[in-house]
Protein backbone atom coordinates (compact mmCIF):
# COMPACT_ATOMS: atom_id res chain seq x y z
CA UNK A 1 0.00 0.00 0.00
CA UNK A 2 1.62 3.73 -0.87
CA UNK A 3 2.40 5.40 2.05
CA UNK A 4 3.41 9.30 2.72
CA UNK A 5 4.69 11.22 5.66
CA UNK A 6 3.24 14.56 6.59
CA UNK A 7 4.52 16.96 8.86
CA UNK A 8 3.27 19.99 10.94
CA UNK A 9 5.45 23.00 12.43
CA UNK A 10 5.39 25.78 14.79
CA UNK A 11 7.98 27.92 13.73
CA UNK A 12 8.95 31.59 15.46
CA UNK A 13 8.17 34.22 12.69
CA UNK A 14 11.16 35.55 11.25
CA UNK A 15 11.95 39.25 10.48
CA UNK A 16 12.59 40.36 6.53
CA UNK A 17 16.28 41.44 7.07
CA UNK A 18 17.16 37.95 8.60
CA UNK A 19 16.02 36.76 5.29
CA UNK A 20 17.68 39.15 3.61
CA UNK A 21 20.78 38.42 5.39
CA UNK A 22 20.67 34.84 5.35
CA UNK A 23 20.51 34.62 1.61
CA UNK A 24 23.04 34.10 -1.31
CA UNK A 25 20.40 35.09 -3.79
CA UNK A 26 16.67 36.10 -4.21
CA UNK A 27 14.64 35.31 -7.03
CA UNK A 28 11.49 34.58 -8.65
CA UNK A 29 11.25 31.49 -10.40
CA UNK A 30 9.48 28.51 -11.54
CA UNK A 31 9.47 24.74 -11.11
CA UNK A 32 10.24 22.85 -13.97
CA UNK A 33 11.47 19.43 -13.21
CA UNK A 34 11.52 17.70 -9.76
CA UNK A 35 12.89 14.46 -8.45
CA UNK A 36 12.96 12.91 -4.71
CA UNK A 37 15.17 10.37 -3.21
CA UNK A 38 16.06 8.89 0.03
CA UNK A 39 18.99 10.49 2.43
CA UNK A 40 19.72 8.93 5.61
CA UNK A 41 16.05 7.85 5.94
CA UNK A 42 14.43 10.76 5.08
CA UNK A 43 12.78 11.63 1.89
CA UNK A 44 14.51 15.11 -0.09
CA UNK A 45 13.17 16.61 -3.24
CA UNK A 46 15.21 18.50 -5.19
CA UNK A 47 13.21 20.80 -7.53
CA UNK A 48 14.75 22.66 -10.91
CA UNK A 49 13.43 25.80 -11.22
CA UNK A 50 13.99 28.48 -13.96
CA UNK A 51 14.92 31.59 -13.38
CA UNK A 52 12.44 34.25 -13.85
CA UNK A 53 13.73 37.17 -12.50
CA UNK A 54 17.06 37.89 -10.49
CA UNK A 55 15.97 39.85 -7.40
CA UNK A 56 19.45 39.67 -5.74
CA UNK A 57 22.27 38.06 -5.69
CA UNK A 58 23.73 35.86 -8.71
CA UNK A 59 21.25 32.79 -9.24
CA UNK A 60 22.49 32.06 -12.61
CA UNK A 61 19.03 30.98 -14.99
CA UNK A 62 18.13 27.95 -13.22
CA UNK A 63 18.59 26.55 -9.85
CA UNK A 64 18.16 23.27 -8.08
CA UNK A 65 16.44 23.76 -4.79
CA UNK A 66 16.15 20.82 -2.23
CA UNK A 67 13.45 20.10 0.12
CA UNK A 68 12.54 17.99 2.99
CA UNK A 69 9.67 15.60 1.73
CA UNK A 70 8.78 14.13 -1.62
CA UNK A 71 7.79 10.71 -2.83
CA UNK A 72 9.74 7.55 -3.61
CA UNK A 73 7.89 4.42 -4.99
CA UNK A 74 5.10 4.45 -2.79
CA UNK A 75 6.32 5.80 0.30
CA UNK A 76 6.20 9.59 1.03
CA UNK A 77 6.79 12.43 2.77
CA UNK A 78 4.80 16.19 3.03
CA UNK A 79 6.55 18.58 5.30
CA UNK A 80 4.11 21.26 6.35
CA UNK A 81 6.43 24.58 6.89
CA UNK A 82 8.70 23.35 3.86
CA UNK A 83 8.35 25.09 0.98
CA UNK A 84 6.71 23.18 -1.71
CA UNK A 85 6.53 23.69 -5.43
CA UNK A 86 3.69 23.40 -7.21
CA UNK A 87 3.44 22.85 -11.27
CA UNK A 88 3.81 26.39 -12.95
CA UNK A 89 3.62 28.15 -9.54
CA UNK A 90 6.13 30.95 -9.58
CA UNK A 91 7.72 31.79 -6.36
CA UNK A 92 9.94 34.97 -4.67
CA UNK A 93 12.74 32.51 -3.12
CA UNK A 94 14.99 33.41 -0.69
CA UNK A 95 17.49 30.97 -1.40
CA UNK A 96 20.75 29.62 -0.21
CA UNK A 97 23.57 27.49 -1.32
CA UNK A 98 24.20 24.17 0.38
CA UNK A 99 26.39 21.86 -1.37
CA UNK A 100 25.29 21.78 -5.14
CA UNK A 101 21.73 22.67 -4.39
CA UNK A 102 19.89 25.87 -2.58
CA UNK A 103 18.05 25.93 0.06
CA UNK A 104 14.90 28.17 1.03
CA UNK A 105 16.19 30.21 4.06
CA UNK A 106 13.42 29.87 7.01
CA UNK A 107 11.44 27.05 4.57
CA UNK A 108 8.43 28.37 4.39
CA UNK A 109 8.81 31.63 5.31
CA UNK A 110 11.30 32.07 2.57
CA UNK A 111 8.93 31.62 -0.55
CA UNK A 112 6.46 33.70 -1.28
CA UNK A 113 3.75 32.62 -4.39
CA UNK A 114 2.64 34.95 -6.86
CA UNK A 115 -0.95 35.18 -7.66
CA UNK A 116 -2.16 38.15 -9.97
CA UNK A 117 -4.31 40.45 -7.96
CA UNK A 118 -7.92 40.70 -9.57
CA UNK A 119 -8.12 43.85 -8.74
CA UNK A 120 -4.45 45.31 -10.27
CA UNK A 121 -4.08 42.58 -12.67
CA UNK A 122 -0.16 43.39 -10.97
CA UNK A 123 1.21 39.96 -9.64
CA UNK A 124 1.28 40.13 -6.22
CA UNK A 125 3.10 38.09 -3.41
CA UNK A 126 1.15 36.13 -1.34
CA UNK A 127 1.43 33.79 1.83
CA UNK A 128 2.41 30.13 1.22
CA UNK A 129 -0.20 27.58 2.01
CA UNK A 130 1.50 25.63 4.10
CA UNK A 131 4.10 28.14 6.61
CA UNK A 132 2.72 26.24 9.22
CA UNK A 133 1.91 27.95 13.09
CA UNK A 134 4.05 31.09 13.29
CA UNK A 135 4.39 32.27 16.95
CA UNK A 136 5.45 36.34 17.37
CA UNK A 137 9.71 36.54 18.17
CA UNK A 138 10.85 36.87 21.45
CA UNK A 139 13.75 39.44 22.23
CA UNK A 140 16.92 37.85 21.34
CA UNK A 141 17.53 36.42 24.70
CA UNK A 142 14.88 33.61 23.96
CA UNK A 143 17.39 31.98 21.90
CA UNK A 144 20.01 29.55 23.42
CA UNK A 145 21.58 28.54 20.23
CA UNK A 146 24.91 30.23 19.20
CA UNK A 147 24.65 33.58 17.48
CA UNK A 148 24.80 33.21 14.04
CA UNK A 149 24.68 37.23 12.80
CA UNK A 150 27.02 38.69 15.84
CA UNK A 151 28.16 41.87 13.04
CA UNK A 152 25.89 44.76 13.37
CA UNK A 153 25.12 45.22 9.99
CA UNK A 154 23.36 48.52 8.38
CA UNK A 155 19.82 48.51 9.11
CA UNK A 156 17.05 48.91 6.68
CA UNK A 157 13.70 50.73 6.74
CA UNK A 158 12.22 47.40 7.48
CA UNK A 159 14.57 46.89 10.50
CA UNK A 160 12.53 44.83 13.15
CA UNK A 161 9.87 44.13 10.75
CA UNK A 162 8.79 40.82 9.79
CA UNK A 163 9.05 39.25 6.95
CA UNK A 164 5.12 38.42 6.27
CA UNK A 165 4.60 42.57 6.82
CA UNK A 166 7.19 43.55 3.95
CA UNK A 167 6.41 40.35 1.54
CA UNK A 168 2.70 39.56 1.37
CA UNK A 169 0.19 40.96 -0.55
CA UNK A 170 2.31 43.41 -2.28
CA UNK A 171 3.14 43.91 -6.20
CA UNK A 172 6.19 41.59 -6.49
CA UNK A 173 7.70 44.71 -8.67
CA UNK A 174 7.88 46.71 -5.29
CA UNK A 175 8.50 43.65 -3.31
CA UNK A 176 11.93 43.21 -5.52
CA UNK A 177 12.85 46.83 -4.97
CA UNK A 178 12.88 46.72 -1.43
CA UNK A 179 14.57 43.58 -1.33
CA UNK A 180 17.51 44.89 -3.47
CA UNK A 181 17.35 47.85 -1.49
CA UNK A 182 17.59 45.83 1.77
CA UNK A 183 19.82 43.77 0.02
CA UNK A 184 22.79 46.28 -0.83
CA UNK A 185 23.06 47.41 2.73
CA UNK A 186 22.98 44.49 4.48
CA UNK A 187 25.29 42.28 1.94
CA UNK A 188 27.49 45.87 1.39
CA UNK A 189 28.32 45.47 5.01
CA UNK A 190 28.46 42.11 5.89
CA UNK B 1 -10.20 -0.98 3.06
CA UNK B 2 -13.68 -2.05 3.63
CA UNK B 3 -16.64 0.49 3.33
CA UNK B 4 -18.78 0.24 6.33
CA UNK B 5 -21.87 2.49 6.10
CA UNK B 6 -23.09 4.90 3.22
CA UNK B 7 -21.70 8.61 4.43
CA UNK B 8 -23.89 10.22 1.02
CA UNK B 9 -26.97 10.54 3.11
CA UNK B 10 -25.73 10.39 6.40
CA UNK B 11 -23.58 14.04 4.92
CA UNK B 12 -26.80 15.80 3.91
CA UNK B 13 -28.86 14.65 7.81
CA UNK B 14 -25.57 15.85 9.08
CA UNK B 15 -25.11 19.39 7.74
CA UNK B 16 -28.42 20.78 9.11
CA UNK B 17 -27.48 19.05 12.30
CA UNK B 18 -24.34 20.15 12.67
CA UNK B 19 -25.07 24.01 12.21
CA UNK B 20 -27.76 23.18 15.42
CA UNK B 21 -24.51 22.98 17.07
CA UNK B 22 -23.80 25.67 19.77
CA UNK B 23 -20.72 27.62 18.21
CA UNK B 24 -20.03 25.07 15.26
CA UNK B 25 -18.57 26.75 12.81
CA UNK B 26 -16.88 24.12 10.84
CA UNK B 27 -13.60 25.87 10.79
CA UNK B 28 -11.34 22.94 11.42
CA UNK B 29 -10.03 20.76 8.61
CA UNK B 30 -8.13 17.41 8.58
CA UNK B 31 -5.32 16.78 7.47
CA UNK B 32 -5.34 14.89 3.81
CA UNK B 33 -2.46 12.81 2.13
CA UNK B 34 -1.92 15.13 -0.83
CA UNK B 35 0.97 17.99 -0.74
CA UNK B 36 -0.23 21.38 -0.21
CA UNK B 37 1.66 23.99 -2.38
CA UNK B 38 1.06 27.47 -4.00
CA UNK B 39 -0.55 30.23 -2.02
CA UNK B 40 -2.57 30.01 1.21
CA UNK B 41 -6.55 29.61 0.20
CA UNK B 42 -8.38 32.79 1.65
CA UNK B 43 -10.95 30.33 3.07
CA UNK B 44 -11.71 26.80 3.95
CA UNK B 45 -9.24 24.13 3.99
CA UNK B 46 -5.82 23.47 2.30
CA UNK B 47 -4.73 20.04 0.35
CA UNK B 48 -5.99 17.46 -1.35
CA UNK B 49 -6.23 13.65 -1.00
CA UNK B 50 -7.93 12.30 1.69
CA UNK B 51 -8.26 12.45 5.14
CA UNK B 52 -5.81 10.52 7.20
CA UNK B 53 -6.53 9.21 10.54
CA UNK B 54 -5.55 6.31 13.17
CA UNK B 55 -7.13 2.91 12.40
CA UNK B 56 -6.91 1.73 15.77
CA UNK B 57 -8.88 2.65 18.89
CA UNK B 58 -5.87 3.38 20.98
CA UNK B 59 -2.39 4.93 19.74
CA UNK B 60 1.02 5.17 21.97
CA UNK B 61 3.77 7.67 21.99
CA UNK B 62 6.95 7.56 23.82
CA UNK B 63 9.06 10.36 25.04
CA UNK B 64 12.49 10.10 24.69
CA UNK B 65 14.12 9.73 27.74
CA UNK B 66 17.31 12.36 27.56
CA UNK B 67 14.24 14.57 27.60
CA UNK B 68 15.76 18.10 27.84
CA UNK B 69 18.81 19.73 30.01
CA UNK B 70 16.09 22.41 31.15
CA UNK B 71 13.32 20.01 31.98
CA UNK B 72 13.40 16.54 33.45
CA UNK B 73 11.71 13.66 31.53
CA UNK B 74 9.15 13.15 34.40
CA UNK B 75 8.22 16.90 33.79
CA UNK B 76 8.14 16.52 29.80
CA UNK B 77 5.74 13.50 30.53
CA UNK B 78 3.80 15.32 32.53
CA UNK B 79 3.33 18.25 29.66
CA UNK B 80 2.44 15.76 26.64
CA UNK B 81 0.65 13.22 28.85
CA UNK B 82 -1.70 16.84 29.47
CA UNK B 83 -1.83 17.74 26.10
CA UNK B 84 -2.65 14.57 24.26
CA UNK B 85 -5.27 14.10 27.38
CA UNK B 86 -6.72 17.37 26.14
CA UNK B 87 -7.47 15.97 22.97
CA UNK B 88 -8.35 12.33 24.35
CA UNK B 89 -11.02 13.35 26.54
CA UNK B 90 -12.86 15.63 24.51
CA UNK B 91 -16.50 15.00 24.87
CA UNK B 92 -18.29 15.13 21.20
CA UNK B 93 -22.07 15.96 21.42
CA UNK B 94 -24.23 13.33 20.11
CA UNK B 95 -27.70 13.25 19.94
CA UNK B 96 -28.64 13.18 23.77
CA UNK B 97 -25.64 14.85 25.48
CA UNK B 98 -22.33 13.84 24.73
CA UNK B 99 -19.91 10.93 24.52
CA UNK B 100 -15.71 10.88 24.80
CA UNK B 101 -14.03 10.79 21.28
CA UNK B 102 -13.13 7.38 19.85
CA UNK B 103 -9.46 7.38 20.00
CA UNK B 104 -7.47 6.68 23.32
CA UNK B 105 -3.91 8.09 23.40
CA UNK B 106 -1.17 5.82 25.67
CA UNK B 107 1.99 7.00 27.06
CA UNK B 108 4.02 3.95 26.59
CA UNK B 109 7.10 5.07 28.67
CA UNK B 110 10.58 6.13 27.87
CA UNK B 111 12.51 5.03 25.07
CA UNK B 112 16.43 4.72 25.14
CA UNK B 113 17.24 6.84 21.95
CA UNK B 114 14.71 9.57 19.84
CA UNK B 115 14.40 8.29 16.05
CA UNK B 116 12.47 10.39 13.96
CA UNK B 117 11.04 8.70 11.37
CA UNK B 118 9.27 5.38 9.64
CA UNK B 119 10.59 2.29 9.56
CA UNK B 120 8.73 0.29 6.96
CA UNK B 121 9.95 -3.47 7.68
CA UNK B 122 10.54 -2.83 11.49
CA UNK B 123 9.69 -1.65 14.72
CA UNK B 124 9.12 2.20 14.99
CA UNK B 125 8.12 4.43 17.66
CA UNK B 126 6.12 7.83 18.34
CA UNK B 127 8.48 9.55 20.13
CA UNK B 128 8.84 13.03 21.51
CA UNK B 129 12.26 14.46 21.10
CA UNK B 130 14.06 17.53 22.13
CA UNK B 131 16.62 18.36 19.78
CA UNK B 132 19.04 20.13 22.27
CA UNK B 133 22.50 19.64 20.36
CA UNK B 134 21.55 20.61 17.40
CA UNK B 135 18.61 21.33 15.11
CA UNK B 136 18.87 19.04 12.35
CA UNK B 137 16.72 21.22 10.13
CA UNK B 138 18.68 24.06 9.80
CA UNK B 139 19.34 25.85 6.42
CA UNK B 140 22.59 25.30 6.18
CA UNK B 141 22.91 22.01 7.17
CA UNK B 142 24.77 22.11 10.28
CA UNK B 143 22.74 22.89 12.48
CA UNK B 144 23.84 26.50 13.48
CA UNK B 145 21.03 27.03 14.90
CA UNK B 146 20.01 28.93 12.33
CA UNK B 147 15.91 27.59 12.23
CA UNK B 148 12.92 29.42 13.41
CA UNK B 149 10.93 26.11 13.87
CA UNK B 150 10.06 24.87 17.36
CA UNK B 151 8.29 21.91 17.17
CA UNK B 152 8.01 19.83 14.11
CA UNK B 153 5.33 16.69 13.99
CA UNK B 154 6.26 14.27 11.28
CA UNK B 155 2.84 11.65 10.52
CA UNK B 156 3.51 8.99 8.39
CA UNK B 157 0.55 7.03 6.51
CA UNK B 158 -0.70 5.19 3.89
CA UNK B 159 -1.14 7.47 0.56
CA UNK B 160 -4.33 5.91 -0.73
CA UNK B 161 -6.08 5.13 2.54
CA UNK B 162 -4.75 7.76 4.44
CA UNK B 163 -3.92 5.60 7.59
CA UNK B 164 -1.95 6.90 9.95
CA UNK B 165 1.44 4.75 10.22
CA UNK B 166 3.71 6.52 12.76
CA UNK B 167 3.89 10.27 14.00
CA UNK B 168 6.43 12.02 15.58
CA UNK B 169 6.94 15.51 17.37
CA UNK B 170 10.46 17.02 17.86
CA UNK B 171 11.15 20.22 20.21
CA UNK B 172 13.55 22.63 19.29
CA UNK B 173 15.43 23.69 22.82
CA UNK B 174 18.84 24.17 20.81
CA UNK B 175 18.00 26.93 19.34
CA UNK B 176 14.63 28.05 21.44
CA UNK B 177 14.02 28.62 25.56
CA UNK B 178 10.69 27.12 26.15
CA UNK B 179 8.81 27.90 29.16
CA UNK B 180 6.68 25.33 31.10
CA UNK B 181 5.22 27.96 33.38
CA UNK B 182 1.78 29.13 33.51
CA UNK B 183 3.17 32.66 33.26
CA UNK B 184 5.19 32.13 30.32
CA UNK B 185 8.77 33.27 31.39
CA UNK B 186 10.01 36.28 28.99
CA UNK B 187 12.56 34.52 27.39
CA UNK B 188 11.12 31.31 26.30
CA UNK B 189 8.08 29.93 24.71
CA UNK B 190 5.02 28.32 25.83
CA UNK B 191 6.08 24.38 26.05
CA UNK B 192 2.49 23.00 26.83
CA UNK B 193 0.56 24.94 24.24
CA UNK B 194 3.39 23.78 21.39
CA UNK B 195 2.65 20.39 22.07
CA UNK B 196 -0.86 20.45 22.41
CA UNK B 197 -1.34 22.00 19.08
CA UNK B 198 1.37 19.39 17.65
CA UNK B 199 -0.63 16.63 19.10
CA UNK B 200 -3.60 17.82 16.82
CA UNK B 201 -1.24 17.21 14.30
CA UNK B 202 -0.07 14.02 15.56
CA UNK B 203 -3.64 12.85 15.69
CA UNK B 204 -4.24 13.81 11.97
CA UNK B 205 -5.86 17.31 12.33
CA UNK B 206 -4.87 20.74 10.45
CA UNK B 207 -4.84 24.26 11.05
CA UNK B 208 -7.89 25.91 11.93
CA UNK B 209 -9.46 29.34 10.84
CA UNK B 210 -10.96 29.88 14.06
CA UNK B 211 -8.90 32.39 15.52
CA UNK B 212 -9.29 30.77 19.20
CA UNK B 213 -8.92 27.23 18.31
CA UNK B 214 -5.61 25.81 19.43
CA UNK B 215 -5.09 24.55 15.65
CA UNK B 216 -5.24 27.50 14.66
CA UNK B 217 -1.92 28.75 12.25
CA UNK B 218 -0.59 31.77 14.43
CA UNK B 219 -0.08 32.90 18.06
CA UNK B 220 0.94 35.66 20.27
CA UNK B 221 3.59 35.98 22.53
CA UNK B 222 2.93 34.94 26.19
CA UNK B 223 -0.14 33.12 25.67
CA UNK B 224 -0.98 29.70 27.32
CA UNK B 225 -4.89 29.56 25.46
CA UNK B 226 -3.74 27.13 23.06
CA UNK B 227 -3.15 24.36 26.09
CA UNK B 228 -7.19 24.31 26.16
CA UNK B 229 -9.33 23.05 23.45
CA UNK B 230 -11.94 25.43 22.12
CA UNK B 231 -15.37 24.08 20.64
CA UNK B 232 -13.49 24.39 16.96
CA UNK B 233 -10.84 21.91 18.47
CA UNK B 234 -13.25 19.17 19.76
CA UNK B 235 -15.66 19.18 16.82
CA UNK B 236 -12.25 18.58 15.02
CA UNK B 237 -10.94 15.59 16.33
CA UNK B 238 -14.82 14.40 16.93
CA UNK B 239 -15.19 14.32 13.13
CA UNK B 240 -12.10 11.80 12.77
CA UNK B 241 -12.54 9.71 15.74
CA UNK B 242 -16.42 9.12 16.16
CA UNK B 243 -17.55 7.83 19.74
CA UNK B 244 -17.96 4.57 18.54
CA UNK B 245 -14.93 3.97 17.18
CA UNK B 246 -15.82 4.91 13.49
CA UNK B 247 -13.17 6.10 11.63
CA UNK B 248 -14.65 8.96 9.02
CA UNK B 249 -12.31 8.18 5.85
CA UNK B 250 -12.13 8.94 2.36
CA UNK B 251 -13.87 6.57 1.23
CA UNK B 252 -16.31 6.15 3.81
CA UNK B 253 -16.06 4.85 7.53
CA UNK B 254 -14.28 2.38 9.19
CA UNK B 255 -14.57 0.97 12.02
CA UNK B 256 -12.15 0.39 14.95
CA UNK B 257 -11.45 -2.69 16.97
CA UNK B 258 -12.87 -3.07 20.21
CA UNK B 259 -9.57 -4.06 22.05
CA UNK B 260 -7.10 -1.25 22.36
CA UNK B 261 -3.79 -2.07 20.84
CA UNK B 262 -1.35 1.09 21.74
CA UNK B 263 1.52 -0.27 19.87
CA UNK B 264 3.19 1.69 16.69
CA UNK B 265 3.15 -0.44 13.72
CA UNK B 266 5.18 -3.29 14.11
CA UNK B 267 5.76 -2.88 17.60
CA UNK B 268 7.59 -0.65 19.68
CA UNK B 269 11.23 -0.06 18.94
CA UNK B 270 12.77 1.19 22.60
CA UNK B 271 16.08 1.30 21.58
CA UNK B 272 16.70 2.36 17.98
CA UNK B 273 16.86 -1.04 16.60
CA UNK B 274 17.59 -3.64 19.29
CA UNK B 275 15.43 -6.06 19.93
CA UNK B 276 12.87 -5.23 22.26
CA UNK B 277 9.87 -7.49 23.58
CA UNK B 278 6.72 -5.78 22.88
CA UNK B 279 3.64 -6.44 24.49
CA UNK B 280 0.52 -4.41 25.76
CA UNK B 281 -3.31 -5.32 26.71
CA UNK B 282 -4.42 -2.45 27.50
CA UNK B 283 -7.83 -2.21 27.67
CA UNK B 284 -10.42 0.48 27.40
CA UNK B 285 -14.02 1.28 25.07
CA UNK B 286 -14.23 4.90 24.99
CA UNK B 287 -17.57 5.38 25.51
CA UNK B 288 -20.48 5.20 22.45
CA UNK B 289 -22.58 7.40 20.58
CA UNK B 290 -26.01 7.26 19.56
CA UNK B 291 -26.39 7.00 15.60
CA UNK B 292 -27.67 10.46 15.51
CA UNK B 293 -24.23 11.98 17.52
CA UNK B 294 -22.26 9.80 14.74
CA UNK B 295 -24.34 11.29 11.67
CA UNK B 296 -23.01 14.94 13.17
CA UNK B 297 -19.55 14.11 13.14
CA UNK B 298 -19.40 12.61 10.26
CA UNK B 299 -21.36 15.23 8.67
CA UNK B 300 -19.25 17.92 9.83
CA UNK B 301 -16.43 16.11 7.80
CA UNK B 302 -17.91 14.88 4.67
CA UNK B 303 -18.63 18.88 4.47
CA UNK B 304 -15.53 19.86 5.49
CA UNK B 305 -13.78 17.52 2.82
CA UNK B 306 -16.29 18.78 -0.10
CA UNK B 307 -15.17 22.38 1.13
CA UNK B 308 -11.32 21.33 0.88
CA UNK B 309 -11.66 19.84 -2.70
CA UNK B 310 -12.94 22.82 -4.37
CA UNK B 311 -9.82 24.45 -3.12
CA UNK B 312 -7.39 21.89 -4.60
CA UNK B 313 -5.26 22.32 -7.79
CA UNK B 314 -3.00 19.55 -8.79
CA UNK B 315 0.49 19.39 -8.26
Amino acid sequence: MPSRTAQASVSVAVYFETLVDRADTVAVATPIDQSSVWEGGRIVTYTRLKVERPVAGQAGTEVWVRTLGGSVGNIGQNVSGEPQFTDGQSSLLFLRKVDSAFMVVERGQGQYPLVKDSRTAKMTTVRAADVGLLMAPKPQAAAVGPSATPKVLAPTRYANTLAQDVLINRPVDDVARDIAEAWTKRHATK
Amino acid sequence: MRRSRPIAVAAVALAALTLLLPGAANAFCRTLTGAVGGAEPAAGCQGRGTPIFWKNRCVGYSVDRVASRRISYEQTAQIVGNAFAAWSESACPVDEGSSRVGIDVRDLGEVACGKVGYNAEGENQNVIIFQESSWPHAVDGNATGDSSTLGLTTVTFNKKTGEIYDADMEINSYTFKVSVTDEVNPAGYDLPSIVTHEAGHFLGLAHSSDRNATMYASYNQGETKKRYLKLDDVLGICSAYLPDGTRVTGEGTEQAGAACNPLPRRGLDRSCGATTPSGCSAAGTPGSAGPLGWLVSLGVVALGALATRRKLRPR
